[in-house]
């Protein structure tokens, strides 16, 4: 219970300190909202109307304030543009980034496992460097453009899949998968490196360990030791990795969510930045901390589940 | 059919030398029939995907702004009507509206109203309907950005259940282009019922060939056929989806890859790219208004006309045009479009020589910071005019931000020279007068000319189109003389279908109509 109060207590720190920077940085930056409703034909009078119709007219310490005790009871407020309810919009964009995020994770995990395990099994042979001779290179490529030739082979060239044209999960299972497959891809292509060079390297330690030695002497097959004894105490790093990446997930999705027309909150996040919607950008940073943290949580849980020694170790200090 | 069988029975040669012709007349009149009838049968259905550059911003006229853009108005296009609409020649095309006179006076105009049609919400359409829109726009309470372009109207009244006043300070000439514009929501009259419930702006209501079916932000908005619509036989399409992608490069490839029928674009790369694509068609408009550097004339160096002058001597639109637009948009000497025709605009070419002889003249160095948005096109505008300009030895410092500072530092005065636009719309009059009054708010470039303002507010008051024209000319050159504002080149919308989108009658200042669009299967 102290423990959980602890977290709880950080939890809302953190997510005050980071409203708080957010909100003071995106005041910060030149131009507001006002400029972008009016447009280029508003006089000055149009600009003073529309500031003090989006309450911008007040000092920014009241405004934050004002939105912070909103936001206490889950009023996050309506966007200065669309004039939607900011949670609601939210809500609407959340499944598409959390699809994103999952198949992209999961189509790095299904590159990442494999060859990592292939690579610490079978260091330093062909194999091992082709993998990761092609790892490097698809590293060194930005998502962006990993996500335009993606496009140009499997959407333009090869017809297989869409280049744009998102279908919700609940309209059509077949049709929403294939709208992720290049997305996913264009983010996985990326990720699965590091991921694999992380395992690769652990599992190289693990695989020298005298109870591996042991169980080899026993007579198991290599798929027994490699995947029963090997892979779980290696993957711990890996599991770290995977909680930081998909912290920086958000940072793919802007740049994958816009070239695919995916309607994520990526997508909405720069939209809101570049037009001063305040209010919008207030409630996805709210909301990207707020997810940030549970993932980390989950993380840290999923240690004890990984390694009985974390769980003692934990029952003794409780 | 009886001759038929009479042929069948006889059995003569003559009888068959009669009847052979008929039946083969007969026949190739039921295989045209069958071909006209499936022609017609095959242009009804289909869903056409429309790849817009960005979301839409809402339909409540009052809310709206420049913000709406050019996606928006082909949307809200296609829910709710105008009046009238012109053609390409400047005709006017009845909609909503079936006649419309003017007094003798010039100052009113009466509109006969079409009958029996309804709203999306089943409420019907009518001279009240047309009253409240115009009204909300006019009442001064409502503090309605667009009043400007409205110019004299006064007040727009209603004389019977299908005919309308509309009352103008004095005889105003653009009346007629003015209220045909499909540009922006001021002409397009939605249902008084659904903006008095204020559902308007995100669920607009119309007498439009479609209806709003589902706008999901950021996603899709969703239209669906109308099928009580009036216009007989139309439209054929049963759903439009407007798909916004922002990256124009995603744009063009799912136009390639069949996701998308058509799309809008504005990147000269990827419109020379379709133009020579076999499989893609290329359509556009040619419209008024500019691309422009705005001028600031009352802060120094640009507060010296020389400086002005020279720096448009240095500025060559040619190349700008041809380098940021891939020649994708005209160069222009004026921003009237074919509004007007002026054998002698006073335009300043591109000659070096002479700028650099008019800054001789001014005698100081010349530093000037340029505005321009943060994107690629407005970078490489940035760094081809501090070019440009340090061939003549004036030193240009490029500055990009976001189209809000952008926006903010010119309303505020705090430039000197950046990157702006003078829309296009039905008529450029009431736009220069709010641009180019040194009385106006929105004379942003500070420019303070009794002459100028004298022709500002004679071609509002002018009656004869030639003389009209005349003064839109004066008004040209003194612009090219004194140089508030330099040209960076035309407006020209375009559009991209692939080969399957049919029947895209002519595009007006980009509006690009969908109810008689149909799809080749």
């Amino acid at each position: 219970m102290q423990i959980l109060g602890k977290k709880a207590l950080r939890f809302v720190l953190v997510v005050l300190a980071v409203s708080a920077l957010t909100f003071l940085l995106i005041n910060l930056l030149p131009g507001d909202v006002a400029y972008i409703v009016g447009g280029e034909e508003s006089t000055p009078a149009d600009i003073e109307a529309i500031r003090k119709n989006l309450g911008l007219d007040q000092n920014i310490v009241a405004r934050y304030l004002t939105w912070l005790k909103n936001a206490a009871s889950g009023d996050l407020g309506e966007s200065y543009l669309s004039r939607e309810p900011v949670l609601g919009t939210i809500i609407d964009r959340l499944p598409v980034t959390l699809e994103l995020l999952i198949v992209s994770q999961c189509m790095a995990l299904i590159l990442a496992l494999p060859f990592g395990i292939v690579g610490a099994y079978r260091s330093n042979s062909v194999v091992d460097r082709l993998v990761n001779g092609i790892g490097f290179a698809t590293l060194s490529i930005p998502s962006f453009v990993m996500a335009l030739l993606t496009i140009y082979l499997f959407s333009i060239k090869l017809r297989w899949l869409p280049a744009t044209g998102y279908v919700a999960l609940s309209a059509n299972i077949s049709a929403n998968l294939k709208s992720f497959v290049l997305p996913g891809l264009s983010i996985a292509m990326i990720e699965w490196v590091v991921l694999m060079r992380v395992l690769r390297s652990d599992m190289i330690t693990t695989l020298g360990q005298n109870y591996i030695l042991m169980a080899k002497a026993k007579g198991l097959p290599p798929w027994r030791v490699l995947l029963q004894h090997a892979l779980r105490p290696s993957s711990f790093t890996l599991i770290t990795v995977l909680g930081i990446q998909i912290g920086r997930h958000l940072g793919e999705a802007v740049i994958v969510e816009t070239i695919f027309a995916l309607p994520g909150i990526g997508r909405l996040l720069i939209d809101s930045i570049y037009a001063r919607d305040y209010q919008m950008v207030q409630g996805c940073v709210l909301f990207i901390t707020i997810g940030y943290v549970i993932i980390n949580s989950l993380v840290d849980l999923l240690y004890t589940v990984l390694d009985p020694r974390i769980r003692t170790e934990d029952g003794h200090a409780g | 059919m009886k001759k038929m069988q009479g042929c069948e029975t006889n059995g003569t040669s003559r009888n068959i030398r009669i009847v052979a012709p008929v039946v083969l007349i007969l026949a190739l009149l039921a295989w045209f029939g069958i071909g006209i009838a499936y022609a017609a049968v095959s242009k009804t259905g289909g869903t056409l995907t429309f790849g817009t550059e960005n979301d839409f911003a809402g339909f409540e006229v009052l809310k709206s702004s420049s913000r709406l853009a050019i996606n928006g108005s082909i949307a809200a296009n296609t829910i709710m009507e105008p009046l009238f609409r012109m053609d390409t020649e400047d005709n006017l095309i009845p909609v909503l509206g079936l006649s419309l006179e003017q007094s003798d006076d010039g100052k009113t105009w009466t509109v006969k109203l079409r009958k029996n049609i309804n709203f999306h919400d089943g409420t019907p359409f009518n001279a009240d309907a047309v009253v409240h829109h115009w009204n909300r726009m006019l009442n001064p309470e409502n503090k309605f950005r667009g009043r400007a372009a409205m110019g004299p109207i006064v007040s727009v009244t209603k004389v019977d259940e299908t005919t309308i006043q509309y009352n103008l300070k004095h005889p105003w000439l653009p009346f007629k282009r003015v209220i045909s514009g499909t540009r922006g929501l001021i002409n397009l009259i939605p249902s008084s019922k659904s903006v008095d419930a204020g559902n308007q702006d995100r669920a607009p209501m119309g007498t439009g060939p479609f209806k709003l079916q589902e706008w999901k932000s950021g996603d899709a908005f969703t239209v669906v056929k109308n099928p009580d619509y009036w216009g007989k036989g139309l439209p054929y399409l049963d759903k439009i989806v407007f798909k916004p992608m922002t990256d124009s490069q995603t744009r063009y490839a799912s136009l390639q890859s069949g996701q998308a029928g058509i799309i809008w674009m504005d990147r000269g790369n990827l419109i020379n790219k379709a133009k020579a694509d076999s499989l893609l068609n290329v359509y556009f408009s040619e419209d008024n208004g500019a691309e422009i550097f705005i001028l600031n004339t009352s802060a120094p160096p640009l507060d010296d006309v020389n400086v002005r002058r020279a720096l448009a001597h240095s500025h060559n639109q040619e190349r700008q045009v041809k380098m940021v637009y891939k020649d994708s948009i005209p160069v222009v000497h004026h921003p009237f479009g074919n509004q007007c025709e002026c054998n002698d605009d006073g335009y300043r070419e591109y000659n070096p020589d002479k700028a650099r002889e008019l800054l001789a003249d001014y005698g100081k160095p010349v530093e000037l910071e340029v505005l321009h948005s943060n994107s690629k096109r407005g970078r490489d505008i940035g760094e081809i005019t501090q070019q440009l300009f340090k061939d003549v030895g004036v030193t240009a410092n490029p500055a990009g931000f976001d189209f809000g500072p952008v926006i903010k530092k010119v309303i505020s005065g705090k430039y000197q020279l950046s990157t702006w636009r003078i829309s296009s719309r039905a008529d450029q009059g009431p736009a220069l007068f709010l641009t180019l009054h040194s009385k106006s708010r929105a004379n942003f470039s500070h420019y303070n000319k009794p002459e100028m303002d004298k022709l500002l507010v004679a071609q509002r008051m002018e009656t004869d189109p030639k003389r009209r024209t005349e003064i839109l000319c004066q008004i040209s050159r003194l612009i090219n003389d004194d140089v508030p504002i330099l040209y960076r080149g035309g407006m020209r919308s375009h559009v991209i279908t692939t080969n399957k989108v049919e029947g895209l009658s002519s595009m007006k200042n980009g509006i690009v109509r969908l109810e008689s669009v149909w799809l080749n299967k």
